[in-house]
């Protein structure tokens, strides 16, 4: 299925990334879990944000779902959950195009101190909607020139963006976005998942 | 001694919650008309020390500590049981009973077809009615889209309502069908290349088009937008291909007004509202001993294989690239318009006895073939596929204006990301070995 599920915008700060605003569209997620798979893509979103370098893209592969990220070099970060049949194009060019907007909505000196409740960028939740139609995109491709200089790092699972000695169940465990329940939920996942692997 | 009280104990313990957790999913499922879905909650140990019944606005859930207890007991109570239900020779009050467990069985694990037979008993004797389980099937097919019991039991349940009506000579309803054909699409939608689903709705289509020859048309725009929103299933081009042979066999299908406009336009002509124009225009005059009825089917059919190479794939293509699915349904589209040429010319071309040498149409869009013939230059099979003559396909308009669209399409997808550019190689290769196109 062409969807995407999740458009956010976070500023990396010296330690961690925080949010200025997110909009999820996950109707298509069995309703006792959408909770937890909410929670989820916002983990996913803040671990892979803080292990961006300033000014690069990175697309990450995990299962049937893409997370791609990009953080500018002024640290303000955005980040697009599609699913693996999304193009890939499009939803690095989207990214340019909101972090563009809304670095001109709000200024630059605000970002490292402003919570998500007091952020006023109602177009994110506009924007979810309409690309969802990938065909919408044709109006960006003035953007994608600027887009073929930037190189786009490729990973193929979470574990790969990762950094070295750490790992996706400690950081799961220690996560404070993560309520009890979904992390029955990863577990659980990763048992039933695991069952073709040896040991 | 003490230890096996404690076991006794214990197991009464879960029995009866047993009891009340599979009553209360009864009761829910029985009374909410709108019930949405059904699925299994993962939680780690019954630490809420609450009811693991979840239900909040038609949404059904089970919360899976309690899985285990459940499962055990609905298998212990109607094992014993199975037996005396096959022949029958089971008190009333236990048989109006089972239902409750039957669900709950079910609704855990759906490949138990011993269960849904029982279920078969249970609707042959009248307990159960056909309607209801129609809708208990739904929610079972919610969790697990892919259950190829659930869609069997539903196929014997359509039959069932089948064949009283024609018993009875009435026409079924669309509704029957409206219904199936949107339980397929969800399930569809729940898990990507679900061909259990697509199975069922090729199967309804097959047993009610029929009945409603204009439900067909509607389907090849559903499909049309299915194909387009999930570009990367083969199972969604192959239930287009079912399509297109189905419209093939259709002869009661007035023209296609709308396709056919998008193709004279695609082909620069004049649109003088002739449709057989077009096909005297593609493909000469037809053999004088052609009824008019064989001609105007020829048309649709034409008409929505060219609609589906100019419009549908190349809209695809332009937004959606490295998607191998798509150039097989393009090779399956090419192929069908020779075949249909070949039948309009009532002639079995060569090209056609090229390609089935080795018995099977299907290899034609086999890519591991083209490979097979690309590979093999030791003589005898190379040998054929140099033209002697040309047919009368070879020398029609339709071969010119495909090879030159063909042309197009492939320079067009030369320029792009390395996997778009094999693809396209691999599908000049067929057709020139395989279909024998001459495309310099």
């Amino acid at each position: 299925m062409v969807k995407l599920y999740c458009l956010s915008i976070l500023y990396k700060g010296t330690t961690a990334a925080t949010w200025l605003k997110s909009a999820f569209d996950l109707q298509s997620v069995s309703f006792f879990q959408r909770g937890s798979v909410h929670e989820f893509m916002q983990f996913c979103c803040k671990t892979v944000v803080e292990r961006t370098l300033p000014a690069s893209r990175q697309s990450v592969q995990q299962g049937d779902y893409f997370c791609h990220v990009y953080v500018r070099s002024d640290n303000l970060a955005g980040v697009v959950i599609s699913d693996h049949e999304y193009p890939q194009r499009v939803s690095h060019t989207l990214l340019t195009k909101i972090l563009d907007e809304f670095s001109e909505k709000i200024p630059a000196s605000n970002w490292p101190n402003l919570q998500e409740k007091d952020v006023a960028f109602p177009q994110l939740n506009t924007y979810l909607a309409k690309y969802q139609n990938p065909r919408e995109a044709d109006a960006l491709t003035k953007i994608q020139n600027e887009l073929d200089e930037t190189k786009i790092i490729l990973h193929s699972n979470i574990q790969a963006v990762l950094e070295r000695g750490e790992k996706l169940d400690d950081l799961v465990a220690k996560s404070e976005v993560l309520s009890t329940q979904s992390k029955a939920f990863y577990t659980t996942a990763r048992k039933t998942n695991s069952c073709c692997n040896f040991g | 001694m003490k230890c096996e009280t404690y076991i006794f104990k214990k197991i009464m313990e879960y029995s009866s919650m047993s009891e009340r957790i599979l009553r209360s999913l009864e009761n829910i499922i029985k009374h909410d008309f709108e019930l949405a879905d059904f699925s299994i909650v993962p939680t780690e140990d019954n630490t809420k020390n609450k009811s693991p019944v979840l239900y909040e606005s038609h949404h059904l859930g089970l919360e899976s500590w309690c899985i285990k207890y459940v499962y055990q007991y609905v298998c212990s109570e109607l094992f014993k049981v199975r037996k005396n239900l096959a022949e029958k020779k089971i008190g009333y009050l236990i048989r109006d009973n089972l239902n409750y467990l039957l669900m709950g069985g079910l609704l855990i694990n759906p490949d138990i077809n011993t269960f849904w037979n029982m279920r078969r008993e249970l609707v042959e004797s009248d307990i159960l009615s056909i309607e209801e389980e129609l809708k208990f099937c739904k929610l079972v097919l919610t969790r697990k889209h892919k259950s190829n019991e659930a869609f069997s039991y539903r196929r014997w349940l359509l039959k069932r309502i089948l064949e009283k009506m024609s018993k009875n000579g009435i026409v079924p309803s669309i509704n029957i069908l409206q219904n199936e054909l949107s339980v397929s699409e969800l399930a569809a939608t729940g898990s990507q290349n679900n061909y259990h689903a697509w199975t069922h709705r090729i199967w309804c289509m097959e047993h009610f088009v029929p009945f409603f020859p204009h439900i067909l048309t509607q389907e090849l725009e559903f499909s049309e937008r299915w194909i387009s929103e999930h570009v990367s299933e083969n199972t969604g081009y192959h239930y287009r291909q079912f399509l297109i042979k189905l419209l093939k066999n259709q002869r009661d299908i007035p023209l296609l007004m709308t396709y056919f406009n998008e193709v004279i336009t695609k082909l620069n002509l004049l649109n003088d509202g002739e449709p057989s124009q077009l096909l005297i225009l593609l493909l000469g005059k037809p053999l004088k001993n052609k009824s008019l009825e064989d001609i105007s089917k020829h048309i649709n059919v034409i008409v929505l294989l060219l609609y589906e190479l100019f419009v549908v794939i190349e809209n695809i293509n332009n937004v959606y690239t490295e998607h191998e699915s798509l150039w097989l349904h393009r090779r399956f589209i090419l192929f069908s318009l020779i075949q249909l040429a070949n039948e309009y010319f009532g002639e079995n071309s060569k090209i056609t006895k090229k390609i089935t040498f080795n018995n099977t149409t299907s290899q034609m869009y086999n890519k591991n073939f083209i490979n097979f013939v690309v590979n093999d230059n030791s003589g005898e099979k190379q040998a054929k596929i140099f033209k002697t003559q040309p047919s009368k396909f070879e020398s029609s308009n339709l071969y010119r204006v495909l090879s030159n669209c063909e042309k197009e399409f492939i320079s067009k997808n030369t320029g792009q990301s390395l996997l778009q550019i094999d693809l396209a190689r691999r599908y000049e290769k067929w057709l020139k070995l395989i279909v024998g196109f001459d495309l310099t």
